[in-house]
């Protein structure tokens, strides 16, 4: 009982950490956006601090040269690759999160009566969430012709 | 600067960057642009420097990413955190962190300004 009850304040006062991202009972579509908008952010932070280290090379030739050298390596692609992949989600779930949270779409309030209505199951947020899918989707096309291209593919 | 006004700045500069980002990667789109393998050849690299467009374009583009990046990981940082002082220790670490990373990013473009 004590046991269980630490670990209900561990959660109350968000003090479970990171693994109190995942460590939910209630495992949603929406919270698993919320989890892969985080871990998406994490990866391309990190990815930009490297992209301004690297490309500052570029005012000088021989240096860039080096620079260059080394994105034309396939490992390097695969990492853009996953890098833009991330960036396209991220950019499209925070646009989605943008607009929800300005109160575009939500439809009309509704009392907080049990059982609740849950935001994604109702009209305005589930259709902002399927543009969202289908422009990811053609931005995904677009993506993986330009990766074939580079890979000699096409 | 309260919560609110940090979401509001977080929330604007993502429409900043989305816009910025698709000016930023089409040069490297083969349908629209120069392409990927083309695109990070000595000489496009050279064009886009001596472009004010694109110098204008990348120290938008550096101060947005930067400032929505490091707020993202405050917030997280945040709510691991619980205790104040930590808390203002924690921006005052991503504030260095920001001018530093903004002023390396920068020193290239406004080279390539001055010609």
């Amino acid at each position: 009982m004590a046991e269980k009850s630490k670990k209900y304040r561990k959660f109350v006062y968000n003090q479970a950490g990171v693994m109190g991202w995942y460590g939910s009972s209630k495992y949603n579509l929406e919270r698993f956006l919320f989890l892969l908008h985080r871990i998406t952010g994490i990866g391309l932070i990190l990815f930009v601090i490297m992209h301004i280290l690297l490309t500052s090379a570029r005012v000088n030739y021989s240096l860039w040269e080096t620079v260059h050298s080394f994105m034309e390596t396939p490992l390097s692609h695969i990492g853009m690759f996953i890098v833009v992949l991330a960036l396209l989600f991220h950019g499209l779930n925070g646009l989605r999160l943008i607009i929800n949270e300005y109160g575009f779409l939500l439809g009309k309030p509704k009392k907080p009566v049990y059982p609740y209505r849950k935001v994604l199951k109702t009209k305005g947020p589930m259709s902002l969430l399927a543009i969202m899918i289908v422009i990811g989707i053609i931005l995904l096309i677009g993506i993986i012709y330009e990766f074939l291209l580079v890979w000699g593919v096409l | 600067m309260k919560e609110s006004t940090l979401r509001l700045i977080q929330y604007t500069l993502g429409i900043v960057i989305t816009i910025a980002i698709i000016f930023h990667l089409q040069i490297f789109t083969s349908l629209i642009g120069l392409g990927y393998v083309q695109g990070l050849t000595w000489e496009a690299v050279v064009s886009r420097m001596s472009n004010a467009f694109y110098d204008a374009l990348y120290a938008i583009l550096l101060f947005a990413v930067l400032t929505h990046g490091l707020i993202g990981i405050r917030n997280i940082l945040y709510e691991l955190v619980m205790d104040a002082f930590k808390r203002r220790v924690i921006t005052l670490v991503l504030l260095i962190i920001f001018i530093i990373l903004f002023i390396y990013g920068l020193v290239p473009i406004v080279a390539a300004g001055g010609g």
